[in-house]
């Protein structure tokens, strides 16, 4: 009978020292993935480059949106003559100081339309740099003249 | 005995090292499989296709426009179809790489805007030589972008101009100082937005009686009344000419070109009213 109880007694004293086990376990879990979490936080990551161009892309839209949008771009693109040399200032003017640009305009045969350049910053720049962000835009014309012209407008940041 | 148990212990402790490590990894793979879940989509280039999207609705409506402008001035009502064709095959040209295809219908029939009637014929209408007078371009257009499975966008475009031919008002000059009367025009954009930047030299035409005037232009914001009329409270262009006494009634004939290039003709029949 003594032996019965000792065994019994033996057997909870177990199952009790298992379940802490378990407890341990759990909380020593927790303990790593907050620290894991807590050291990301921290995290400095490398700005990425799916990001840093989709920024750009939005700041080159937005600015040439706007300037459509005043009705300053079929002035400054599609009038006969084109302003090239008002639409680099307009450019340099709306667009961060530290994001250089480069735009090229073309015909809907696909011929460079601009004969002055329109942009700022050397090609040293664009060739260094790790993102170009390219934004495409296409303004209709002028008044009443129907001119497509379609704008390429490269942007990196400086 | 002592040494087999701690033995024992040390293997327990092990265990549990291991359990954690094992319990961790299962639980930042998890959080790692859920976060790539939600995120998938984000990783799709959304901002890209919006751009392009806004760009060819915003290019449409300058189409529009342009379209328009052209109709007043040359009168030729094939002007839009011919520009939305030539627009759809250049947005194509334009975005190959995305897949855009740009269909477009203009409105044809009566529509009701503006509490006015306005019968578009291939996406234009005109109502001139009114006290109320109008010019009006209007298209639905559709677009597919096939890279990303969009089909069938639909969007609205619209341009207007509006002239309000409002009254004649009789300035009568003091003892040998000369007589004037000055038209008022009240002239409205789309959604009747208020033009206020127009220029003497918007006005390309004015003439009373058929005949051609000599005119100071004034624009002002008009809040008062004249001779019990209730005041317009709007922005209004003057045109003030010399009379020689005030006349019984006037016949006023007024053509605006605004920052556009949209033409609106109206013509009046006016009974001046005293300052």
């Amino acid at each position: 009978m003594r032996l019965h109880v000792e065994r019994l007694r033996n057997h909870k004293a177990k199952a009790q020292c298992g379940q802490m086990r378990v407890i341990e376990a759990i909380m020593a879990s927790l303990l790593i993935v907050f620290a894991v979490v807590f050291v990301d936080l921290f995290a400095v990551a490398p700005v990425s480059p799916k990001y840093e161009s989709g920024e750009l892309e939005k700041i080159g839209f937005n600015v040439l949106h706007d300037l459509d949008e005043e009705g300053l771009l079929g002035r400054f693109v599609c009038k006969d003559p084109p302003e090239w040399a008002n639409l680099t200032s307009a450019l340099a003017a709306s667009l961060p100081s530290d994001v250089y640009f480069n735009l090229t305009a073309y015909d809907t045969t696909g011929n460079v339309a601009n004969n002055l350049p329109v942009g700022y910053g050397t090609s040293r720049v664009f060739v260094n740099s790790t993102y170009v962000a390219s934004v495409t835009y296409v303004v209709p014309g002028y008044l009443r003249l129907y001119r497509p012209r379609v704008l390429v407008l490269q942007l990196v940041r400086g | 005995m002592k040494m087999h148990l701690r033995l024992v212990r040390n293997k327990r402790g092990q265990f549990i090292v291991i359990a954690a490590l094992l319990i961790s990894v299962m639980i930042i793979s998890a959080s790692a499989v859920m976060f790539s879940a939600v995120t998938y989509f984000s990783h799709e280039r959304w901002e890209e296709y919006i751009i392009v999207i806004d760009g060819i609705r915003t290019g449409t409506a300058s189409v529009l426009q342009l379209s328009l402008a052209n109709y007043t001035q040359t009168l030729n009502n094939t002007v839009l179809k011919t520009n939305l064709d030539a627009w759809r095959q250049d947005v194509g040209r334009a975005y190959s790489g995305f897949g855009a295809i740009l269909s477009s219908t203009p409105a044809s029939g009566t529509y009701s805007a503006y509490s006015m009637s306005l019968n578009y014929v291939n996406g234009l209408a005109s109502n001139w030589n009114q006290q109320i007078s109008f010019s009006a371009a209007n298209t639905t257009g559709s677009l597919n972008i096939t890279s990303i499975g969009l089909e069938g966008y639909k969007f609205k475009a619209s341009v207007f101009l509006k002239m309000q031919i409002a009254d004649a008002i009789y300035y009568a000059g003091k003892g040998s100082d000369p007589n004037y009367l000055g038209v008022r025009v009240i002239v409205n954009a789309e959604g009747l937005e208020v033009i206020t930047n127009l220029q003497k030299s918007n006005f390309v035409l004015f003439q009373i009686g058929g005949v051609n005037q000599t005119y100071t232009f004034l624009r002002y914001y008009e809040s008062v009344s004249h001779s019990g009329a209730p005041a317009l409270n709007t922005y209004v262009y003057e045109m003030r000419y010399e009379v020689a006494s005030k006349p019984g009634s006037v016949t006023a004939k007024v053509s605006v070109v605004d920052a556009r290039g949209i033409k609106v003709t109206g013509q009046a029949t006016l009974t001046p009213i005293d300052v």
